[in-house]
């Protein structure tokens, strides 16, 4: 237990800081650039776990237990969000034969 | 909090009186369940509530956006047995998840804690992109569906990085605590600022402002009429009401950070919304990006901050809430009976066989574009005045030139309605249906002559 | 300790960009899968061991084993996805790009501001998770109950296959 309570010593909180930020543009960069909505959805995943990462780690350096519960009620929110949006997929698919973002375009003027 | 249980137990309820296969034992249930939690919220007025180590408060505050936004959800209900007559597949469902919906809203109103106010959006919109898609066959239904289902989750995912920096700075998701920091912090890190920044983009997402209104128009447009209504008042007062909470409890002392954003997305919301809904040939279009319009009206409150903002936009979701619904609702039978298109031709001469109907969408649109003795017209009024009181006056000057470009658009479809002849049928509606239309513009026209009995509760 | 965290962070780093970039979405999830593998193992590193297992339990072994389900069932795993302009792409990465520059921005300097005096490492045992899970957060525990409901409900309703 020792060594591990060091590495939170060791490591600055800037660097979490940078890589959960770092995890969380590269996750809004996925949602701009990918045209598959199955791999929209995961990028979203990813934006939600860099968040669960900078509160755990947050969490950590303050010796404060609220953030890491926090984590579990992401947690709660990305699987029911999974659950329905998959749904939603499935009924997409059935209906339009296809997961391209670009051919939801019936409602435009 | 007793209101709230109420919601959600009548929502449990609903799911198995599904099994009985009869309309009228839903309808019933869900009503009786829903006046039952407006009696208990109205009853625990003044009586200051804070529950479970501070999550909810249930102040007066609360309980008066909670109260409108029940009330705005009977008046749905009463609608909806004529919207689903022939539909037979999932009704009991789509109801319970109306309630569930509720409930969010209503813990998103008396939040006093982050966390809380994390779940209750999440319970709020995660039924909505299930009943935005619940036409399973229409494909402009999935499309809605699946929109609103990808913008909302991006702006949570926004949200929970913004609450996260606040957290990580401030070391609490209480509201006290986090109020309490900024009274004590002379300069506070950069990166907290960003962290409101985010929080209020956020928010923009989920009240439409623009610019991040752009999934509204076509949301409101594919979800099924009565969804659309319930999403354009509760959802969006809500909303409003969390971010007002929010930005006052929390962050009134942080200076320059979002006072600057909430001005752009205000003045834009004016512009935009207003133009784009005077080219709108689809009435269901047109009230959405009316919608946005309005929400850059609501934000005068969030701008001015002062002892009457909060009554003001309290006064200002309720008639908003009023006319839309009661819009809506018209809407919702002419689109069905007027060859299904719902555009303004299908409201030409709606007058001459449909007196009633064509009353109400009258007196709504009216109070929609602020013209005297309704209530839209106070609303407006009250909402300058507290902008003017916290010394915006240029901006209240656009609001009325924006307002004065509303008066086109909603004039339009009233002089479609009256002065155009062409041949309609008679529109047979259910008792249930007209008692609904008939209290939602009474009350628009009550609102607009006593307009004190409003705006003098908090 | 130090040499540990910086290769999770490279593996999360590059994983995340993978899943981005590669074309089949079966290799996307895989990749996922390893990224929240390397942020569970941050968790451990943080102290937050109770997170970690939770982790791994509920996102690698429910919620991405779902996606997979869901490209297998519904024969997703095309490659041939037709591909956004290139001035879209390049607007991506850009927008992307200005987002992550303005979070370091502001994000620099941020060590000084937290001075935690001592380190706790009891806080992420299940003990006293659950403790203040338990206490504090009941309301919000008792309200996701109902969203956990209605998702339920949203699930069946729109994944049933039912006839015009």
């Amino acid at each position: 237990m020792e060594n591990i309570t060091s590495a939170i010593r060791i490591i600055p909180l800037e660097h979490y800081l940078f890589l959960c930020l770092a995890l969380f543009s590269i996750g809004v960069i996925g949602v701009l650039f990918r045209r598959n909505t199955i791999v929209i959805l995961m990028c979203i995943e990813m934006m939600l776990n860099s968040v669960n990462l900078l509160l755990a780690a947050f969490s950590s350096y303050r010796s404060d237990p609220s953030g890491q519960v926090f984590v579990f009620f992401i947690m709660v929110v990305a699987a029911a969000e999974v659950a329905v949006g998959l749904s939603i997929l499935v009924m997409m698919k059935r209906n339009v034969d296809s997961i391209d973002i670009n051919l939801l375009n019936k409602l435009k003027d | 909090m007793f209101s709230i249980i109420t919601i959600a137990i009548t929502g449990v309820l609903l799911l198995y009186l599904g099994f009985l296969k009869n309309r009228w034992i839903y309808i019933s249930v869900a009503i009786t369940g829903l006046i039952t939690a407006l009696a208990l919220s109205v009853f625990s007025w003044n009586s200051l509530e804070t529950s479970f180590s501070n999550m909810l408060i249930i102040d007066n505050y609360a309980i008066a956006f909670n109260s409108v936004m029940i009330f705005a959800t009977i008046l749905i209900f009463l609608l909806a047995p004529h919207y689903f007559k022939g539909i037979e597949k999932n009704v009991p469902e789509i109801y319970a998840l109306l309630m569930f919906s509720l409930a969010g809203a209503c813990m998103v109103t008396s939040f006093d804690n982050l966390t809380m106010l994390f779940i209750g959006i999440e319970t709020m919109s995660i039924p909505l992109y299930i009943l935005a898609g619940s036409k399973k066959f229409s494909i402009r239904s999935n499309e809605a569906s699946f929109k609103y289902f990808i913008f909302s989750s991006l702006a949570t995912a926004i949200f929970l990085l913004g609450i996260t920096l606040v957290y990580g700075m401030v070391g609490s998701f209480h509201v006290g605590d986090i109020s309490n920091y900024f009274t004590i912090t002379k300069e506070i890190p950069s990166i907290l600022k960003v962290g409101i920044v985010l929080l209020v983009i956020s928010f923009g997402f989920k009240i439409a402002a623009v610019p991040f209104h752009f999934w509204a128009p076509d949301v409101y447009e594919g979800s099924p009429t009565l969804i659309t209504a319930f999403m354009a008042t509760v959802v969006k007062i809500a909303g409003f009401a969390a971010f007002y909470k929010l930005l006052s409890t929390c962050f009134i002392l942080v200076p320059d950070s979002w006072h600057h954003l909430i001005l752009g997305l205000s003045v834009l919301s004016l512009i935009i919304g207003n133009l784009a809904a005077i080219k709108q040939k689809d009435v269901k279009r047109m009230l959405a990006y009316s919608s946005i319009s309005h929400t850059g009206f609501m934000l005068f409150a969030i701008l001015s901050f002062n002892s009457f903002s909060a009554s003001s936009l309290l006064y200002y979701s309720f008639a908003y809430a009023l006319s839309t619904i009661a819009a809506f609702g018209v809407l919702m039978v002419v689109k069905n009976h007027m060859s299904a298109d719902g555009s303004v031709q299908a409201f030409e001469g709606l007058a001459k066989k449909n007196p009633i109907l064509a009353i109400v969408m009258t007196i709504s649109m009216l109070s929609m574009a602020g013209i005297p003795i309704t209530a839209g017209f106070f609303a407006k009024y009250y909402i300058f005045v507290s902008a003017i009181q916290g010394g915006w006056l240029w901006i209240v000057i656009i609001g009325i030139l924006a307002a004065l470009v509303g008066v086109a658009y909603y004039l339009k479809l009233i002089i479609a309605m009256f002065a155009k002849t062409s041949e309609t049928e008679k529109i047979v509606t259910s008792p249930l249906y007209i008692t609904s239309l008939l209290v939602a513009t009474v009350l628009i026209l009550i609102a607009g002559v006593l307009p004190n009995l409003i705006i003098s509760l908090i | 300790m130090a040499f540990l965290f910086y290769l999770l962070s490279g593996i999360a780093l590059l994983s995340a960009l993978m899943v981005v970039l590669s074309k089949s979405p079966i290799n996307s999830v895989i990749y996922l899968i390893v990224c929240f593998l390397s942020i569970a193992g941050h968790y451990i590193l943080l102290n937050a061991q109770f997170l970690a297992v939770v982790h791994i339990i509920v996102y690698t072994g429910a919620i991405m084993v779902v996606f997979l389900f869901v490209i297998m069932l519904l024969n997703l795993n095309k490659t041939n996805e037709p591909h956004k302009s290139v001035l879209t792409k390049f607007m991506a990465v850009i927008s992307g790009g200005m987002l992550f520059l303005v979070l370091i921005a502001a994000a620099k300097g941020v060590n000084e501001m937290i001075v935690a005096k001592e380190f706790d490492a009891n806080i992420g045992l299940v003990a006293n998770l659950g403790k203040v899970l338990y206490t504090d957060y009941m309301i919000p525990f008792e309200a996701s109950s109902v969203l956990f409901l209605s998702a339920m409900i949203g699930a069946v309703m729109l994944g049933k296959k039912d006839k015009k």
